[in-house]
């Protein structure tokens, strides 16, 4: 069963609803502006991102499973190329490309060329640590931690920061048995 | 058409400089004086309604012309041009336009905070000065 990834992404984005995209970007940067603020340590703030993004990942899967119509994932790979063709695109209304992939199968980038959350973002020099994104990196941590896939997601390249395009490195550290409570039996 | 900038400043609402940049020959402080000289020609219009937005030329001067746009925040755009005959009002009203998107674009930017001496930064002076040499006519 060939399935068109592609297709599925932009049939689910087309099926979610929008809100304008400025407000999207002016709310996602004054979270971070107060990060900042709050924290004041540049580490801390991305740390502080990581969670948030773990914490709408965790749940943003099941909607996304539900709205999706995109079956079970054979392989790690095909759960590579479900994120970044039909997830990132349902939620954030770009994809993603994979690439990289390790000798063993279990780390990839996903590379985005453009992403809306950095609209008008123009990080100063004593924030050069930043990673503006960073919820990303969580959603997916917490995202494939609901499929039992325990994943460690971080940026290595950023447009902020003058690269040509960004880049998430996520390496799988485990698939993560079924809990099954003890049989009293 | 041609409309050489040879200054282009934005004022904020107390007519603090916000951003002052020149450009060709002309001196700075020649300049300032202009840019200054008009603000007594956009106050005395701005208390008028009907005068918001594109206030289109302001002062002829030496041998310059000035255009001056006021936005809803009180925040004024003022071009100078040099005088060599006039100036299509569809290019300054074009120029307002980008500056304006330009100037929108830079404050919003969540770790933008103003200065006491105004916008300090290279990458929006960049923009300025891109915009004012690719002017039509130049």
């Amino acid at each position: 069963m060939a399935r068109n990834l592609q297709r599925a992404g932009e049939l689910a984005f087309a099926k979610m609803e929008k809100i304008n995209s400025e407000v999207l970007t002016l709310t996602y940067g004054s979270i971070v502006a107060q990060l900042v603020k709050d924290y004041e340590d540049v580490e801390e703030v991305n740390k502080q991102l990581e969670m948030m993004g773990y914490n709408m990942g965790i749940r943003l899967v099941d909607e996304f499973l539900a709205k999706s119509h995109v079956g079970s994932c054979q392989s790690f790979r095909d759960s590579a190329e479900v994120i970044a063709k039909v997830g990132l695109r349902m939620f954030l209304g770009v994809s993603a490309t994979v690439s990289q992939w390790s000798q063993d199968g279990n780390e990839f980038s996903l590379v985005m060329e453009e992403n809306p959350l950095h609209e008008f973002v123009d990080i100063p020099e004593h924030l050069r640590g930043l990673y503006y994104c960073n919820i990303l990196c969580g959603v997916i941590r917490g995202a494939l931690e609901m499929l039992n896939m325990r994943v460690d997601a971080q940026y290595v390249r950023c447009k902020l920061r003058g690269d040509a395009h960004s880049e998430i490195r996520v390496k799988l550290i485990e698939i993560l048995e079924d809990q099954y409570p003890e049989d009293d039996e | 058409l041609q409309m050489p900038v040879v200054c282009c400043a934005i004022l904020g609402s107390e007519n603090q400089p916000l951003l002052l940049k020149t450009f060709g020959s002309p001196s700075d402080v020649k300049l300032q004086f202009l840019v200054h000289s008009s603000l007594d020609v956009i106050e005395s219009r701005v208390g008028n309604p009907r005068a918001e937005g594109y206030l289109g030329q302001v002062l002829v001067a030496d041998d310059f012309r000035v255009f001056a746009q006021v936005t809803n925040t009180k925040i004024k755009f003022v071009l100078v041009v040099e005088d060599r005959g006039a100036v299509a009002e569809s290019d300054a009203k074009k120029f307002f336009q980008d500056l304006h998107a330009l100037y929108t674009k830079h404050i919003s930017n969540p770790f933008f905070a103003m200065a006491e001496t105004g916008i300090v930064s290279a990458s929006f002076e960049a923009t300025v000065a891109a915009l004012a040499t690719s002017s039509p006519g130049l």
